[in-house]
């Protein structure tokens, strides 16, 4: 039996180096940004700055690197992954309004939180595309997604987010007596969709494995989980007052930003014809 | 020594997981994949057979957990080429799945000059199907009410000339069953794949006609491989 060689580039070289380079430019952009965060804290002016001019800026690339595997990738009618990557590509064009608009109400008109505001319907009708991209992408495995074990997956995802969701509904509705339903409302959607997000993205982890096709993606859905975690904590934050700009949990947020971008570049960098499965 | 039944059970072996590739992926994807099989493997296509260990390996490595489900749609649609009824097993790789294809097709094949796999084919089909008719409606129903159904239909088509008029018997079935109907044509078709030894997936909106005209088709294939009329023994 002949062996299985690694994966190469499109000259047919392997390119382990580049890979590894990509990858450390992404650990380096999160590992600055989360120092930058540490020793900023006592700034508030600049860490205003910092907090409401960096999301535009990541979103921005992630958005871009959505566009670029977009392209590679190309539009076709009636192409399973053409649909997928078209998915992606919306929900992270509105999560880019959704920053840009956050960035305009805070720098521009110098409302230090502006939630809710335009900006959360941008955020909230960004994740109908993203879980679409995800279903569509995971629907022809679903054998695999009904197994016992991911069900069991799935089972703990709804115990953990239905735990905190008890610890955080009535908190919050306590600390917002008298207050509009609208914030609560809207504060508490971000973790009801993220739980969905999460149910459809977790279990295609187990599906993708080391697959290297799959290695984009695995990328994204990862994304997605740390926004679920920087969700959650913005939620509960932002609901009980204790929310300011530059607060720690942001960088959640940033590094998802890096991850999809990763993810997307990924694609892009695969290219097309052979190397698509690299 | 490669039979051509051999050969062919490879080429049905390659059109399956061309299908399959193709479906749960994309052709682009199938593409990709044969090209690599090609530059890094020295794999055509045509030798996938040959070389199926590598091939799988080569498939995990760029699909990951994912690839058991794209090995079994392969399996699942070689076995339905032959009419095999396929059965899940959790240990089993595709080569399993294809040995074990391959040994339950092999006794048929008129190259070993054996016979002793005696399965229904398209000579026992029109029996075979008023059998189904008539007891997937008398389970469905019970006797009583059985009786007097066929009383209704027969004078719609006599069932000795049932298989001549297909289309008017579909057409009778609806109008006496209504909107039981389609739960009437299903029972009927498994009850005669049943008796026909072919496995049955039910799928959604499908009508009795088309279940017949899979079923025949299968038949045809088993003709093909050799195997014996089941009314030969």
């Amino acid at each position: 039996m002949k062996e299985v060689t690694q994966s190469t580039t499109a000259s047919g070289h392997h390119d382990y180096s580049r890979a590894g380079a990509d990858m450390t430019i992404v650990l380096i952009s999160a590992v600055v940004i989360g120092f930058v965060y540490v020793t900023v804290q006592g700034d508030h002016r600049f860490l205003y700055l910092l907090s409401n001019g960096l999301p535009p800026l990541l979103a921005f690339a992630a958005f871009a690197m959505a566009t670029a595997g977009l392209l590679r990738n190309g539009v076709r009618r009636k192409n399973r992954f053409s649909i997928i990557w078209l998915g992606y590509w919306l929900g992270m064009l509105l999560w880019f309004l959704g920053e840009s608009t956050w960035a305009v109400y805070a720098l521009w008109y110098s409302i230090p939180n502006p939630f809710p505001s335009i900006a959360d319907g941008f955020w909230l009708a960004g994740y109908a595309p993203l879980i679409f991209a995800i279903l569509v992408q995971t629907w022809p495995f679903r054998e695999f997604l009904l197994s016992r074990k991911m069900l069991t997956v799935v089972a703990a995802v709804f115990c953990g987010a239905g735990l905190l969701l008890s610890a955080l509904i009535p908190s919050t509705y306590a600390s917002n007596i008298g207050q509009s339903f609208v914030p609560v409302a809207v504060g508490l959607t971000y973790p009801l969709l993220d739980v969905a997000l999460l149910v459809v993205a977790l279990p295609t982890l187990f599906l993708y494995g080391r697959g290297t096709f799959w290695r984009p993606f695995l990328f994204i859905t990862f994304g997605l989980m740390l926004t679920f975690v920087g969700d959650i904590m913005f939620t509960w934050t932002s609901l009980n007052g204790t929310y300011y700009d530059g607060s720690y949990f942001e960088l959640f947020f940033h590094w998802s930003y890096l991850t999809l971008a990763y993810g997307f570049y990924l694609r892009f960098r695969n290219g097309i014809g052979t190397n698509v499965l690299e | 020594m490669i039979t051509h039944d051999d050969h062919e059970i490879d080429d049905a072996l390659i059109e399956s997981m061309d299908e399959s590739i193709r479906s749960l992926l994309s052709q682009d994807i199938l593409d990709a994949f044969h090209a690599n099989l090609a530059s890094k493997q020295s794999i055509n296509p045509e030798d996938i057979p040959n070389h199926l260990p590598t091939v799988l390996v080569l498939l995990r490595k760029y699909f990951g957990p994912s690839a058991e489900t794209i090995e079994r749609t392969i399996a699942q649609r070689l076995y339905s080429r032959y009419g095999i009824e396929f059965q899940k097993n959790e240990r089993y790789q595709l080569t399993d799945y294809v040995k074990n294809a391959r040994d339950k097709l092999k006794p048929a094949a008129p190259i070993s000059g054996s016979a002793s796999v005696n399965l229904p084919l398209r000579d026992d089909f029109d029996q075979l199907f008023l059998e189904s008719v008539k007891e997937a409606i008398q389970a469905a129903i019970g006797e009583e009410s059985a009786k007097i159904a066929f009383r209704f239909l027969e004078r719609e088509v006599p069932f000795d000339k049932l298989q001549r008029h297909l289309p008017t018997f579909y057409s009778a079935l609806k109008r006496n069953f209504g909107k039981d109907s389609s739960i009437m044509q299903t029972a009927i078709a498994r009850k005669l794949y049943e008796k026909l030894m072919l496995e049955f997936i039910e799928t959604p909106n499908t009508e009795l006609g088309k279940y017949v005209e899979t079923a025949l088709v299968k038949l045809s294939k088993r003709e093909q491989l050799g195997f014996v009329n089941i009314s030969s023994t």
